[in-house]
């Protein structure tokens, strides 16, 4: 080969790495370009992290959403600026992607300006030694997720409620009855007290009255106010059925006495569940509601529910057993699924059996609508049966 | 020993307490003796009416929602089948659940919303009684 042959193989040379040296610098540019883009449509910041947590560099499209400006951040350490907790879960997560290369999603909340923004994080590696950080801004997101679910505890709340508003008005019917009792026997009891000699038997019986009757009112209260709580946050234990059953139909009573439901309730001794109390209750107060509306909107002659609990080898049932009309064989599919009722406007939310029906599977049973042609509407509960404390 | 309020005497009357709840019941019906009366209490609409057939009651006080035969369906019977010697009929419930309207029609003398004072009960169940019997 000729000297000049290689001057002019060098010659190329140097032209084709001055143009690669051009595409690289026109590709950073545009990179730099494509990021302020980005971070302008979406309102991003993006930080290129190093392995020691240092910010590299800082692209922000508002520098609001930075706690320094840019030039203060450069070099600095992370967990200097937003605290040694976030950034230590920063560094691993730089950490992470730049040794295994994969994708890494960090969500994080943080105060600035005195407003706490929510943010989510995701890290690429870009070489062996830094990371990208590509941060959204996802307070709007993160705000209406919390309505929404503020939103569905409100409805739970008020399906909660509503179950219980259907058996108040009869409880204060209930409760106005022992209050004449100890009205009608303290008037009594005044009256006695003026004529000699005392009558101290016809005392004794006034005040003992006075006493079984207020410790009625005290029932039914407690009854209410057990009812009335949110029992979400209780913890499982050993609820005995035969207790918890009777005082959902103590506190119906009234209820189903103004409606003319005669009520047989059968349950074996020391049948246990393992459960929240007032949950449970509240499932069998809303299957009790829905037996009586479902009787009573039918007109039907002889209403009557049963309740009854077995205790079988595979865990425990509890039948509720209605004389209605029963469902229907079409509607039967959507029976579980929020928002369907078949109560006029106004009257069902639609939400009683789906919220029951999660709340079984809450205490691992299941909730379900079997075929009871002798009778009407039949709910099968079945739970798994409490380990007894007893050795 | 003197009294300090006038004596309230339904003696010579015969009255019915129709009242589910017995403490309640039983109550009434000691009051009621108390001032002379001669009292039978029944837990129901269907026992009370069968009471009334054969025996002679002057006033009947009576609960609404009763479990086996309820204050209304009684009151609607006493009012056919009798006449001159119909019973004054008083409801004593818990009458929030009650329509002015449902009980109007019914003939009944007055409604003792519960819980109820004890000495209004026995003065008006006498003045009804009295004023018939002049």
């Amino acid at each position: 080969m000729m000297m000049g042959e290689w001057h002019f193989v060098f010659g190329v040379l140097s032209i084709g790495l001055g143009v690669v040296s051009l595409i690289y610098f026109l590709n950073y540019h545009r990179m730099l370009r494509s990021f302020r883009l980005t971070l302008e449509s979406t309102s991003d910041i993006i930080f290129v992290v190093d392995l020691q947590g240092r910010y590299v560099d800082v692209f922000a499209s508002q520098e609001n959403l930075l706690v320094y400006s840019r030039e203060r951040l450069i070099g600095r350490k992370i967990s200097d600026v937003v605290g040694p907790e976030l950034g230590s879960k920063v560094n691993f997560h730089v950490q992470q992607a730049v040794e295994t290369g994969r994708r890494q999603v960090l969500e994080y909340s943080l105060t600035l300006q005195n407003e706490k923004k929510h943010f989510e994080a995701t890290f690429e590696r870009r070489d062996s030694r830094v990371a990208v950080v590509m941060i959204r801004d996802v307070s709007g997101k993160v705000e209406l997720t919390k309505q929404i679910e503020e939103e569905r505890l409100r409805r739970i709340e008020s399906v909660r409620l509503a179950s219980l508003g259907q058996v108040a008005g009869g409880i204060a019917h209930e409760i106005n009855t022992p209050l004449a009792v100890i009205l009608a026997n303290a008037q009594q009891l005044r009256r006695t007290l003026q004529n000699e000699p005392l009558d101290r038997e016809r005392i004794e019986k006034n005040a003992e009255r006075i006493e079984l009757t207020s410790q009625r009112i005290a029932k039914i209260i407690s009854g209410m106010r057990t009812l009335a709580r949110d029992g979400v946050k209780d913890p499982m234990e050993p609820c005995d059925l035969a207790f918890l059953v009777q005082g959902v139909l103590d506190l119906c009573a009234e209820r189903l006495a103004s409606k003319n439901v005669h009520v047989s309730f059968e349950c074996p001794r020391g049948t246990q569940i393992n459960g929240r109390f007032v949950q449970l209750s509240q499932v069998l107060l809303n299957l009790v509601n829905n037996a009586v509306d479902a009787m009573d909107e039918a007109a039907i002659a002889h209403k009557q529910i049963w309740v009854e609990v077995r205790s079988l080898d595979s865990g425990i049932e509890i039948s509720i057993v209605d004389s209605g009309p029963g469902v229907p064989n079409e509607l039967r599919g959507q029976l579980f699924k929020p928002f369907f009722t078949t109560k006029p406007v106004g009257k069902g939310s639609g939400l009683g059996l789906s919220m029951s029906a999660s709340w079984v599977k809450d205490h691992g049973g299941t909730i379900e609508l079997v075929d009871d042609e002798a009778r009407g509407a039949h709910f099968l509960l079945r739970f798994p049966t409490a380990h007894s404390s007893e050795v | 020993m003197h009294r300090s309020e006038p004596s309230l005497s339904l003696a010579t009357y015969r009255i019915l307490v129709v009242e589910d709840d017995e403490m309640l019941r039983e109550t009434m019906v000691a009051i009621m003796e108390d001032c002379g009366a001669g009292v039978a209490g029944v837990a129901n609409g269907s026992e009370a009416f069968e009471r009334l057939q054969s025996e002679h009651f002057d006033a009947v006080i009576t609960d609404i929602r009763m479990a086996g035969g309820n204050g209304i369906t009684l009151i609607q019977n006493i009012n056919a089948h009798f006449r001159e010697n119909r019973p004054i009929v008083f409801i004593c419930s818990g009458f929030s659940d009650l329509d002015a309207h449902d009980y109007r029609h019914l003939d009944v003398a007055g409604v003792f919303e519960k819980p109820f004072q004890l000495t209004d009960m026995v003065e008006r169940v006498l003045a009804s009684l009295q004023s018939r019997k002049k």
